[in-house]
């Protein structure tokens, strides 16, 4: 086996095994990527470098025990909240008893692997689909950027502003102004090619930008990122920590580990009974 | 008001974007009419359903392409009703020229006794074809499907004889007959069965079409919004 | 057995000589143990490294952020707190006596 592929092997056999430790959403992405990092780096053989990693898992499980774990204080009433959701998509259960709530001022990540319905609870919350059961609560307006932008090809992205500023009540001049206000935190100057014409990681800072457009109070944003270049990951992340700072409830699925320290909530929807977990800041 | 007219505006500049399409709206009807031109009324029937069958498939396009950004527009505060009617402002707003041009090329060309006739047949033909192209997009939610669906619709309305039962099925039957009464010299009675067949129509295809999109952009139970 | 006794002699104030490599500046895994070796403290395996910084990171002695490299994927850096640089100021002066107390252990001459 090429070394690739054994530390490949490995860190799958870690993942897995830190879940069978209970090792938590957070912590488990972190650590994995830390390990992926130092693997590639050193070139080292896994199993000299970190020993089998069932060994490993369970002595960061048992470092992580005597961590002290944060009761979740209450913030400020929930703009966003989830009360026991449940979906099944064809027999199979998506999700089982999800509870939410997110405050103004805060930003709840949702993660979890492939399939768990990350996307159906943004969804759901968005108004865009039924639950089988449950429901959601949302105070003020409500801003939502769809994984795969829903964009017309043939507008420019300032008649996707105006368009979408006349629902919120902006004037054309008005959403045009605000639209371009966004795309500059985005790092992005709006010109006149069709949406069409534009590359994928513009579309979606179009698809960001039209769902913050008239400041909706709530932001649900569903893997926004995709195609984005590492500074606008970046700009992105910024314009996160700028909206929860203005006081906006913000929730974002994401499969990447880089900002999930600094985020006020993880809802984890790959464990059983996922409930949103409380991290101290 | 000034939703409706953004939605209208969006979907006039989304079409004209289109130009190999806008171009061949113009030229087919005019290619049917010309490909007849030896027989009046075969010209101008041909005329009419080159021209419902465009209508059609445009107003479905557009359909089609309205219903991908409805629920982002759903959700930034439009009603589904001001989605639906900006977008029929704006198809209206084309369709409408354009088939006062075809209008205007047959008066010239055939000066026919029954001028008013002609008005009336096409504007019929607009009143129709935009409801029928809007509930085809609605229900069959695909663009190929939907343009065969209205193809076949559109060329059994031209090869079927009007007196027959099974014409007034289809939803150009109003026009057809209006032209009998144009073209044939026949009585009154046939343009009063028209005007009642595409009332019938308009009313039958278009609220299923606003029955249709309602329910895909209702506001659903479990969704509380509360105001601070 | 020379190594071996080596490793448990680092594994006594691991923690320190990385704190103290990061007071040196912000640094990542894989650089903190190349950074060690290159002292001559031996190979630090990543199996020991981590777990210790995830301790004194829990301890807020250092904290750590996510910074996009320009090649491949994100690299947790570590820096150290004020906390701790005053800990490590004070075990480093703990740290001196005793190892000036176990040379005279070790020393040849008697004591007198």
């Amino acid at each position: 086996m090429s070394p690739d592929g054994a530390a490949a092997g490995w860190l799958d056999d870690l993942g897995r095994a830190l879940r069978r430790e209970n090792v938590d959403g957070w912590h488990h992405d972190q650590v994995l990527a830390e390990a992926r990092q130092h693997l590639a780096d050193s070139g080292e053989d896994p199993l000299v470098a970190f020993g089998p990693a069932v060994d490993y898992a369970r002595l960061l499980a048992g470092e992580l025990a005597g961590a002290p774990v944060t009761p979740p204080p209450s913030v400020g009433p929930a703009r966003l909240l989830v009360e026991g959701v449940v979906k099944t998509y064809r027999g199979r259960p998506v999700l089982t008893g999800v509870d939410l709530a997110v405050a103004g001022g805060e930003v709840a990540a949702v993660i979890g692997p492939n399939g768990v319905g990350k996307s159906t609870l943004l969804r759901i919350c968005a108004g865009l689909e039924s639950p089988d059961a449950g429901s959601v609560t949302v105070t003020g307006g409500l801003g939502y950027c769809p994984q795969r932008p829903a964009l017309v090809d043939l507008l420019r992205a300032e008649e996707h502003m105006e368009l979408v500023g006349a629902g919120r009540g902006l004037s054309r001049a008005e959403a045009r102004r605000h639209g371009a206000r966004l795309a500059a935190d985005l790092d992005w100057v709006p010109d006149r090619r069709l949406v069409g014409d534009l590359s994928g990681g513009t579309r979606q800072k179009l698809n960001v930008v039209l769902a913050a457009l008239g400041d909706p109070a709530v932001l649900l944003l569903d893997e926004p990122y995709q195609g984005f270049d590492g500074e606008s990951f970046l700009d992105f992340w910024e314009q996160v920590w700028h909206w929860r700072d203005e006081g906006r409830a913000v929730v974002v699925v994401t499969h990447r580990p880089e900002q999930l320290k600094r985020v006020d909530r993880v809802l984890d929807l790959g464990r059983e009974g996922a409930v949103a977990r409380r991290r101290s800041r | 008001m000034s939703r409706v007219r953004a939605v209208a505006r969006a979907t006039v500049v989304d079409l004209l974007r289109r130009r190999t399409v806008v171009v061949l709206m113009v030229l087919v009807p005019l290619a049917f009419y010309a490909a007849r031109h030896d027989l009046e009324g075969q010209s101008i029937r041909f005329l009419a359903m080159g021209l419902a069958w465009s209508l059609s498939t445009l107003a479905a396009f557009a359909g089609l392409a309205g219903q991908e950004i409805d629920p982002r527009l759903r959700l930034s505060g439009f009603g589904a009703g001001e989605l639906l009617a900006g977008r029929v402002l704006g198809l209206s707003s084309f369709a409408l020229p354009l088939a006062g041009l075809y209008a205007a090329v047959v008066l010239v060309d055939r000066r026919p006794e029954r001028w008013a006739g002609i008005l009336l047949a096409l504007g019929l033909t607009v009143a129709v074809a935009l409801p029928v192209g809007l509930v085809v997009a609605a229900l069959l939610r695909r663009p190929l499907e939907s343009a065969m669906l209205l193809l076949v619709v559109a060329g059994l309305q031209m090869l079927l004889d009007p007196a027959g039962d099974a014409p007034r099925a289809l939803p150009f039957w109003s026009v057809r007959e209006v032209l009998t009464w144009t073209v044939d010299g026949t009585d009154g009675g046939y343009v009063r069965r028209a005007l009642l067949h595409a009332a019938v129509a308009v009313v039958v295809l278009g609220g299923t079409t606003v029955l249709a999109r309602a329910r895909s952009l209702r506001r659903r139970p479990h969704l509380r919004h509360s105001v601070v | 057995m020379a190594d071996d006794r080596r490793a448990q002699w680092l594994r006594g104030v691991l923690d320190l000589c990385v704190l103290a490599e990061l007071e040196r500046g912000e640094s990542y895994g894989y650089g903190v143990a190349q950074a060690l070796e290159g002292l001559g403290l031996g190979p630090v395996p990543g199996g020991t490294l981590y777990p210790v910084l995830g301790r004194l990171e829990r301890a807020e002695l250092i904290r750590s952020r996510w910074v996009d490299s320009a090649a491949g994927p994100p690299r947790k850096y570590y820096a150290v707190t004020a906390d701790g640089q005053a800990l490590l100021a004070r075990e480093r002066e703990q740290w001196a006596g005793f190892a000036a107390r176990v040379g005279t252990a070790l020393s040849q001459a008697a004591p007198r």
